[in-house]
């Protein structure tokens, strides 16, 4: 019983692995291509900075409420 | 054995934090997908053609994997919140912290974003315009309200101190 449920499972991961590979209809396509070159372009860690940089002043906010509430 | 005095603190630091989570949903659910006024660097990568659609859907969906750590984070705390004897746990503070974390989102958010780096407006297709002061008049009324709720609950508490 054991042996079926493991094998089942790998069977239900091999697909789910091997699915999105299939249903990504850009991935190997040249506007996936664009699009990776352009996300991993020089200005990468740029961008990853200013997305994260209310973090931690919203984290300096979040200590001021806890110092203030009763 | 003494008592432990009850505190709000547990429970409005929980609340902000997921406040703070789902004040970041508001933004990337309604205006980044539903409406598609902005994405999160609109103002540099125009997505009106289809490179430049997906890759501010790769940057949306970042900011969306950082709102949804907030979101469980605070998830967490309210968890231990719970368990802790000396939490005052009162419905009116944690929403209260709920709307000042939602609030603390977009004022945060909209100062760095919107204003200081210019990485989207509000409504895009103008720029920096009134939505981007409206967006964090709205910001600043939520931490208001929220910061009255909470201060109730110090009246109910210690009786006006």
């Amino acid at each position: 019983m054991n042996r079926r449920l493991l094998r089942l499972g790998a069977l239900v991961a091999g697909a789910s692995v091997a699915g999105p590979a299939w249903a990504c209809t850009l991935c190997h396509s040249q506007t996936g291509e664009a699009v990776r070159a352009a996300v991993f372009g020089s200005d990468f860690w740029a961008n990853v900075g200013t997305l994260a940089l209310p973090v931690p002043v919203l984290v300096g906010a979040v200590l001021l409420v806890r110092g203030v509430s009763p | 054995m003494t008592e432990r005095a009850l505190t709000t603190k547990p429970i409005t630091t929980a609340g902000t934090v997921i406040g703070i989570g789902m004040g970041g949903f508001v933004d990337g659910i309604l205006f980044h997908q539903i409406l598609q006024i902005h994405n999160m660097l609109s103002a540099r990568i125009p997505p009106d053609e289809l490179i430049g659609a997906k890759v501010n859907m790769v940057w949306d969906g970042l900011f969306h994997a950082l709102v949804w750590t907030a979101t469980a984070a605070g998830i967490a705390m309210l968890w231990r919140a719970m368990k802790r004897a000396d939490s005052l746990l009162s419905g009116q503070a944690f929403v209260g912290a709920l709307l000042m974390g939602w609030g603390l989102f977009n004022v945060v958010e909209g100062v760095i974003d919107h204003h200081i780096l210019n990485l989207h407006h509000v409504y895009e297709p103008m720029g920096q315009s009134v939505w981007d002061w409206v967006f964090l008049a709205f910001g600043a009324t939520l931490i208001a309200t929220g910061w009255l709720m909470i201060r109730d609950v110090r009246r109910g508490m210690f009786g006006g101190r």
